[in-house]
């Protein structure tokens, strides 16, 4: 019982530092060969952890030399499109100019009721409003409509603002983050003058948001719901 | 850049086990044949005190290094390596006839367990 409590302590440590390894790009939308190296990864800590007949390194071993593949994979695809390609294969165009190419969707295997179930998640209802589907290599569809039936932005009805760039957290339940505080260029001095303005301390901040625009939103601690 | 330097690094300490592991195995696989080698000639020549204490030895060897092989090597298959040795010490004694012929399976099965972590292809198929 004890050893396996070690071993799945020590097993934890090797899966966190080979996901952690193998990067963000990783938990957000995965490539086939990602998707792969994921799969082999669970499945071998599995075996190792159930079956302590087995030795650690049997385990451990084949996680990191999957790992380091794949980020060495992924290295080389980064250099050679040639070897992205045949990694992660290419993009595939499925609607163009709101026509169906039914031999593509025979080589991909793909079903009416798959592409309008994806159609329908990107916000399009009607075949004719798209003017490029498009299958990505980790297999979502990318869709891009026809500019009448895309919705309006500001731009178009001339109503452009300056840029201006999201507020930043300052303080977070009674915790400065100096970091927060010199991203929006600004110093203490300047949240001293807020705090003595709003006559609070620090740790009686739940939350102290600002822009680049010095325009602030404080909340402070034991506020009730409403 | 990094992450790959670290795989790269990574990748260079597996090799480094594997061949630590292989010539670990290898000098193990040597010790205990030329043990069992011993066991096999006293055994042969029907001297049982010399048998035993050549068995003693062997035992002896299996427990200090039966760790450091655990490590590198599949339990199941130390098990039966194990349970020949321990099964051999009533049939020197009673200087039994099959003492030789298990004598002739630890040796057997030491060089399976060596030689099946030899990186050949047959063994990687």
């Amino acid at each position: 019982m004890t050893i396996v409590l070690i071993r799945s302590f020590i097993l934890y440590l090797v899966v966190m530092f080979s996901v952690r390894l193998m990067g963000k790009r990783q938990l957000g939308e995965l490539q086939p060969a990602e998707l792969v190296v994921t799969i082999l990864i669970s499945n071998i800590a599995t075996l190792a952890l159930e079956d302590i007949e087995i030795p650690l390194l049997h385990g451990i071993l084949p996680i990191l030399a999957l790992v380091c593949y794949e980020v060495i994979a992924s290295w080389i695809s980064l250099k050679s499109v040639r070897f992205r390609r045949w990694i992660s294969g290419s993009p595939k165009i499925l609607i163009c100019n709101g026509i169906i190419d039914q031999n593509m969707m025979k080589t991909l295997r793909f079903s009416v009721d798959d592409l309008m179930s994806a159609l329908r998640m990107s916000g399009v209802f009607f075949i004719e409003e798209v003017q490029f589907a498009i299958v990505e290599t980790n297999g979502s569809i990318s869709v891009y409509q026809k500019s009448a039936y895309q919705p309006c932005e500001k731009q178009d009805l001339h109503a452009v603002q300056p840029c201006c760039d999201p507020p930043q957290t300052i303080i977070a339940d009674g915790q400065l983050r100096e970091t927060s505080l010199s991203a929006i260029g600004q110093d203490r001095q300047w949240l001293d003058t807020i705090l003595e303005q709003e006559k609070i301390k620090i740790k009686d901040i739940f939350i102290l948001t600002a822009d680049k625009s010095c325009a602030y939103h404080l909340i402070p601690k034991g506020v009730p719901a409403l | 850049m990094n992450r790959c330097k670290v795989s790269i690094y990574i990748l260079l300490s597996l090799i480094l086990l594997c061949i630590f592991s292989l010539i670990t195995l290898q000098k193990q696989c040597q010790n205990y044949l030329l043990l069992v080698q011993n066991l096999e000639t006293a055994v042969s020549q029907h001297h049982t005190e010399q048998a035993l204490s050549a068995l003693d030895t062997l035992e002896a060897n299996w427990k200090s290094y039966h760790n450091i092989n655990g490590t590198f090597i599949n339990g199941s298959e130390l098990d039966s390596l194990r349970e020949t040795i321990s099964g051999l010490r009533p049939l020197i004694i009673y200087q039994h006839p099959e003492a030789e012929s298990e004598i002739q399976k630890m040796k057997n099965l030491i060089l399976s367990v060596y030689e099946e972590e030899l990186p050949e292809i047959w063994h990687i198929l």
